[in-house]
């Protein structure tokens, strides 16, 4: 290997999707717990819809996915028109769309792990804590919440693998514009198109290097028997 | 007056379904002992006294507050009932060490010496950074009935704390019963099957069978009766 | 919570270093016309000192960005069927034309010995896969349908065609050669990769409807739209022209 290849690198896509996967992730962590809370204890029949409706993206091909966000959110669609007329923000093709398309196909994974963890709680313990006085939010956070940290970190290390990996979608709504949307996958595949299998595999690699090892470092962490994880939610 | 509590709820049986019927006073500083068969509806009794469940029809009022009233819908939060329950099996929370498990009832932030004196009596002062898992059984219920009495409430529920214990841990369970709930004057129903127990800690017993109080009294009278049909 | 502080504070940060009006021409190309792309926008850019950008996609794909509001500024379009749409849509008049015409050529991944040397050679048992671009979405994979209808090959090679979403995607399977034959676009064959091992079948360009390579100026904002005009023009100039030839391609 070229000691000099580090210095071709254009090294914004790289950038550029870490970045997406760091926001969307965390962006997720907010809404999903919440959403995932209401789920694990909703004692509603018709809990069934939201919950098909949050695995949707599981089954949409990404393309799709793509094509009906920039459907929604095209400055001369309805929704986007008012978005940019009132709040000056145009979503498709910028990097705030692309992370909400990022949420919108990722939200599933961040979802169905939190709430697993949830419901598998004993429910002996939300009865204990409401007879000692707690309210719902405290017994979210006090004792809920550190008690499924494992399936928290497993949803945060899914959803930020996914995005790290996506292509499709990002493709469509966000138009591989460089500096901008041009993500890491999309400069592979480009590569790979235009049959600079070199460059292809330089990309390939420092993503699969950088990658493999933040998800590592967390693994590591959550099979260790310390109580650090605990510790982190007070 | 303490609390009256007069509900009705159907409940599902081993054999056939029975309605759950009662109606009842309880004096301040009375410790009551429910006995039944299994499926009787002692711990639904229990249940509902602490709002985890809602009777169909009935009024729970303690003292001047009326906690439950099904015509007018009117429930009172289980989180706002200041009520103390031990359950059979200990309900410690894994991410919480023993001190972190006594300081996490409401209010008590605002009274440090009342978690000192809950831990001498309870003789947990050895265990206060202990990890839960690691715990035995005896400890753990101990624990638990700390926890249970630290906000002082003013009644305290017991669902046959007892029953997983040997009998040397039960004997000094029971006494360490008997001293917090006399010197904190705390009401106390208590879900038991063992006569023993109950003679021990008792100044009440109801016999629940069929959903109805059969019998309401003194339990030395009402057990040793019962006793006396087994040698027989 | 104080974890969570820094994390808002990041991601706010995140957000808010982004959005730059972008001075750089953005131009679409279809991805067939990815190679010669680069080259034209390099001597746009020493010629008038405007920077661009490329963006490949297929056809189709940037066709329908476009119409919902993409902002690109340039299309090249491998065919004019697109920018012919999207001039009705969005009600761009004269601000198309064709600049190129794009070559099909066939290639061959063996230098094997084979009987022929036309291409017939496509009937024999060699040749076992032929890959040929998505005839429903790609120009070129239009073009070699055309041929094969017109010389009456159509039937009797239908089973070994392997389809690629693009001229791009056919080349690799050329290039990786898990296909016997394929039709591709000259420009493809311009630089080094077909070299050596391939057997290159010209294709005479009487024998398919030309493939008019379009560009189409969507450029919005006026100081934009400008420089998206000049390097339309600039298509037409002899620079350009010569750029084109040398990848393969036909001058209107």
């Amino acid at each position: 290997m070229d000691i000099t290849f580090l210095n071709n690198i254009n090294w914004v896509p790289l950038l550029l999707t870490f970045k997406l996967a760091l926001v969307t992730t965390v962006l997720l962590v907010l809404i999903g717990i919440p959403i995932a809370y209401a789920l694990a204890f909703s004692k509603s029949k018709l809990k069934a819809i939201p919950e098909a409706l949050i695995s949707m993206p599981l089954v949409l091909p990404p393309t799709v996915l793509g094509f009906y966000l920039l459907l929604v959110f095209s400055p001369d669609s309805f929704l986007g028109n008012l978005l940019n007329q009132f709040l000056g923000i145009q979503f498709a093709f910028s990097f705030t769309g692309i992370v909400i398309a990022s949420m919108v196909y990722s939200l599933p994974f961040m979802v169905q792990p939190i709430q697993n963890g949830l419901q598998s709680l004993p429910k002996a313990y939300v009865e204990t804590a409401q007879v000692l006085g707690k309210s719902k939010f405290e017994i979210l956070k006090q004792i809920l919440l550190p008690n499924s940290i494992r399936s928290i970190v497993t949803a945060i290390i899914l959803t930020f693998a996914h995005t790290i990996g996506e292509f499709g979608v990002v493709l469509m709504i966000g138009g591989s514009i460089p500096n901008q949307t041009k993500v890491a996958s999309i400069a592979v595949y480009e590569k790979v198109e235009s049959l600079n299998y070199i460059g292809a595999h330089q990309y390939a690699f420092i993503l699969f290097i950088i990658s493999f090892s933040v998800l590592l470092g967390v693994y590591i962490f959550n099979n260790s028997n310390k109580n650090w994880l605990t510790s982190l939610s007070k | 007056m303490m609390i009256k509590i007069q509900i009705e709820k159907k409940l599902i049986g081993a054999q056939k379904d029975f309605t759950l019927s009662i109606n009842k006073q309880i004096d301040s500083g009375d410790f009551v002992a429910i006995f039944g068969k299994s499926g009787a509806g002692k711990t639904t009794i229990l249940r509902i006294l602490a709002g985890l469940e809602q009777p169909e029809k009935g009024i729970i009022q303690v003292e001047d507050k009326v906690w439950v009233e099904r015509s007018e819908k009117k429930v009172v939060p289980v989180k706002n009932r200041n009520i103390g329950f031990v359950a059979q099996q200990s309900i410690l929370f894994p991410n919480m060490n023993v001190k972190e498990q006594l300081t996490f009832s409401k209010g008590i932030n605002t009274d440090l010496r009342l978690l000192e004196e809950v831990v001498s009596i309870m003789k947990i002062d050895n265990l206060l950074s202990a990890n839960p898992n690691k715990l035995s059984g005896g400890q753990k219920q101990r624990i638990s009935l700390a926890r249970a009495i630290i906000q002082k409430p003013k009644i305290l529920l017991l669902d046959e704390p007892f029953v997983a214990l040997d009998y040397g841990m039960k004997q000094e369970l029971i006494q360490l019963t008997k001293k917090i709930t006399n010197q904190y004057k705390i009401t106390t129903i208590f879900v038991s099957h063992d006569p023993v127990e109950i003679i021990q800690l008792a100044n009440r017993i109801w016999v629940l069978e069929n959903g109805r109080i059969q019998n309401d009294g003194n339990p030395k009278d009402l057990l040793s009766n019962f006793l006396n049909s087994l040698n027989n | 919570m104080k974890q969570i502080g820094i994390i808002l504070i990041i991601i706010i940060f995140f957000f808010s270093c982004n959005e730059k009006e972008e001075q750089r021409l953005l131009i679409a190309s279809a991805s067939s016309l990815r190679s010669v792309s680069v080259e034209l926008i390099k001597a746009f850019s020493e010629e008038t000192n405007i920077k661009a950008d490329l963006i490949s996609a297929s056809s189709g794909k940037l066709s329908v960005q476009i119409e919902l509001g993409a902002p690109y500024d340039i299309f090249l379009s491998a065919n004019e069927k697109y920018p012919n749409y999207l001039c009705a849509k969005l009600n761009l008049k004269d601000e198309s034309s064709i600049f190129a015409y794009g070559q099909l050529v066939l290639l061959l991944t063996k230098q094997k010995q084979l009987k022929l040397n036309s291409i017939d050679v496509l009937l024999e048992n060699e040749i076992q896969k032929i890959a040929i671009p998505n005839p429903d979405l790609a120009p070129y994979g239009i073009a070699a349908m055309e041929i094969l209808k017109l010389l009456q090959l159509d039937k009797q090679v239908k089973s070994k065609l392997v389809y690629g979403e693009n001229v791009n995607q056919t080349n690799q399977f050329l290039k990786s050669k898990v296909v016997d034959a394929g039709f591709t676009s000259v420009s493809s064959i311009q630089n080094s990769h077909f070299r050596g091992d391939y057997k290159i079948i010209s294709i005479l360009d009487s024998l398919y409807n030309p493939i008019k390579n379009t560009v189409l100026v969507v450029a919005k904002k006026t100081f934009k739209k400008e420089k998206a005009q000049k390097f339309k023009a600039f298509l037409q100039e002899e620079k350009a022209k010569s750029i084109l030839k040398k990848y393969g391609y036909n001058i209107p």
